[in-house]
């Protein structure tokens, strides 16, 4: 009976922030839907696809295709909001559970009430973590329907569309929730708080994550030269894309390494300034010019050769569930201590 | 401003009810803000139980820091704090389920109703007399369907205060809760006070800045300034035992302090039963010591409890 009038009070003190969550994730996730509805309709199959000089396979898919890169442009900033979604929603939710109660001091008549600061924190929390839940699930689906249906086009995600859909979505949600309780535990003001915390998530998706998916990468990964995704196997999925040199090893072992184009045009003209020296300074027009030129002329060749280095950093399917996996590992991690560090700090707090 | 030697423990007339056992204490209390703030220093209290004190002294003199020591919203540098014999420090839990506290903002949350807020306690507070609150806001007139942030100041406290009598805590401490309170609303908040903590026998203490706000309410007096207690007794005591007297005359072993009555006219007070001259009011007592105690190298109020 206490918790649920406790359950009701939070729902009355928290309650625009729920609402907007709820309308928020909502609308994400008809919006979502209906992309990958229409996407859907198309009736595009695999059968559409491989490209030949005249076009796609036919006629009919030439016009579907068309249709479908139109609405996968239009999806564009429904994929953004999907994959910024989850820290957003957390944040919601999480800033004014701790924060804003010591904003407005009225954590001081609460505290002054409760015989657990714990217990009080728990009553507040569990609420917000079931809505959360509640809203990150439905944005997951919707964002897991809209994907399928534009891997059509890709023959897989990229691997930053992993905090776009499924559990990893949710995860990265309720992360930022406990990151924001936290955060707002010690800082004790709404603003900052956002703030920090949106400086935190965004490091933590933007550096933190892709490091360690880096690392993974080079465990699970194949190299597969730029252009050729279409003619290959579906089940790959692609990570990044860069310069790529199939005889060095890689930093892991891997086969090949990835090279940066800069590095590779600075490496080429100074082999280039050795073997040659420094150009004739006579506009070209002596034998010393021609000379010079005769000399360079491999290196240019290999430099113009960089364009087709261009490689893919593919991963297979099989590999996907170990990326989601960290994904899921690395925001619990950060959620989960984020929580176990709030009770403390609540218990320790001081109210204004 | 002329001073007098500190008030000592074997002064009869302002030693403190030593029958009764405290309610409230803080022995040698200290505490600091950052580098340059002493908010307290080695501060003595005692409030007996089934009494009202009234914790008195100018903004910025430590009413809240010393308040909130006890509520467990502060932790002592140095000293220690009981609430009926439990350090809010060691365990918070049992200092704050034995008290009712009424801080000087309130903290209700604007967009909950008056009953919500009884809701809260009940949430909160084991065995919270939802019941007797709202019976008490009835009476005041106060709806229970009402936002409170709608609710005048006078309401807000009087809210406030009836959250914190329907815990039937033993000991009662209110942080300037007079403060926003016109004349009517002050007079009801502290008729209610009296009339609960008298029926109940429990302690309260009150602090205010304003002194002729909680002399009618208040059985004791605990004047702090500049973080130190400069007095503490009994109001009756304290009266009886001082007397006020024309500057330029008067025995430095007795004076506690000269300093300037409202219409300007200097006065000096004096530690004297002497019939022939005029009782201080208690505003007038207050001042003497608060005189006191600004003043650098005075004896009173220097250190620890005057009584």
């Amino acid at each position: 009976m206490t918790a649920l009038r406790a359950t009701w009070l939070t729902w009355r003190i928290h309650r625009f922030e729920v609402v907007f969550v709820v309308a928020l994730s909502g609308l994400l996730a008809v919006t979502a839907w209906i992309i990958a509805d229409q996407i859907r309709g198309l009736g595009l199959s695999d059968a559409c696809w491989p490209r030949t000089d005249e076009g796609f396979a036919t006629r009919a898919c030439d016009r579907m295709i068309e249709r479908f890169w139109r609405i996968a442009d239009q999806a564009a900033p429904v994929r953004v909001a999907l994959t910024v979604a989850p820290a957003l929603l957390g944040l919601i939710l999480g800033v004014p559970v701790v924060a804003r109660e010591l904003e407005l001091r009225t954590a001081g008549l609460s505290w002054s009430l409760a015989r657990s600061r714990r217990r009080w924190l728990l009553a507040r929390f569990l609420p917000m973590l079931a809505v959360a839940v509640v809203g990150l699930a439905l944005v997951a689906w919707a964002g897991g329907t809209l994907f399928e249906a534009l891997w059509l086009g890709r023959h897989g995600p990229d691997l930053t569309e992993i905090a776009g859909e499924g559990i990893g979505l949710i995860a990265r949600g309720l992360a930022g929730l406990a990151v924001a309780l936290l955060i707002g535990t010690l800082v004790g003001r709404t603003m900052p708080t956002v703030l920090i915390g949106v400086v935190v998530l965004a490091a933590w998706g933007l550096v933190a994550v892709p490091r360690a998916q880096d690392v993974l990468a080079d465990r699970s990964t194949t190299w597969q030269r730029d252009g050729s995704w279409r003619e290959g196997p579906s089940y790959l999925r692609y990570l990044d894309d860069g310069m790529f040199d199939a005889s060095r090893p890689g930093r892991a072992g891997e086969p090949g390494a990835r090279l940066d184009e800069d590095t590779l045009s600075r490496d080429i003209y100074r082999r280039l300034e050795r073997a040659c020296g420094d150009a004739p300074d006579d506009g070209g027009r002596t034998r010393a010019s021609r000379t010079w030129e005769a000399c360079a002329q491999p290196f240019w060749d290999e430099e113009a050769q960089l364009a087709t280095y261009r490689w893919r950093y593919v991963v297979p399917r099989s590999a996907w569930t170990d990326f989601v996996t960290l994904d899921v590992a690395m925001s619990g991690i950060l959620g989960g201590t984020a929580l176990l560090l709030t009770f403390p700090v609540v218990a320790r707090r001081k109210p204004e | 401003m002329s001073a007098a030697s500190p008030s000592t423990m074997d002064d009869p007339v302002l030693t403190p009810d030593h029958v009764r056992p405290p309610a409230l204490e803080a022995k040698a209390v200290s505490k600091r803000f950052g580098r340059s703030t002493q908010a307290l220093r080695d501060v003595h209290v005692s409030v007996p139980q089934g009494t009202i004190a009234a914790l008195v002294g100018p903004n910025g003199a430590g009413k809240s820091t010393l308040i909130r020591c006890w509520v467990g919203f502060e932790s002592p540098d140095a000293g220690a704090v009981r609430v009926l014999g439990v350090d809010p420090a060691t365990d918070r839990a049992g200092a704050v389920e034995r008290l009712g506290y009424v801080s000087q903002h309130t903290g209700l949350y604007r967009g909950l109703s008056v009953a919500d807020h009884l809701t809260l306690a009940g949430t909160l507070r084991r065995g919270f007399d939802a019941a007797e609150a709202r019976l008490r806001l009835d009476q005041l007139g106060i709806p229970l369907g009402q936002r409170a942030g709608t609710l005048s100041g006078g309401q807000a406290s009087q809210l406030a205060l009836c959250i914190a009598l329907g815990t039937h805590a033993p000991v009662l401490l209110l942080d300037e809760p007079l403060a926003s309170l016109d004349p009517l609303a002050r007079h009801e908040f502290l008729n209610l006070l009296v009339a609960v903590v008298r029926e109940r026998g429990a302690t309260a203490l009150l602090s205010s800045h304003i002194v002729s706000d909680v002399a009618a309410a208040c059985d004791g007096l605990v004047v702090l300034g500049g973080g130190r207690v400069t007095l503490q007794a009994p109001i009756d005591a304290a009266l009886g035992a001082h007397r006020i007297a024309a500057p330029g005359n008067v025995d430095p072993a007795i004076a506690v302090a000269t300093f300037a009555r409202p219409g300007g006219e200097l006065a000096v007070l004096v530690r004297s039963a002497d019939a022939t001259l005029a009782t201080p009011s208690l505003e007038e007592l207050v001042m003497g010591y608060l005189a006191a105690a600004r003043s650098p190298g005075t004896g009173s109020g220097a250190s620890g409890p005057d009584v």
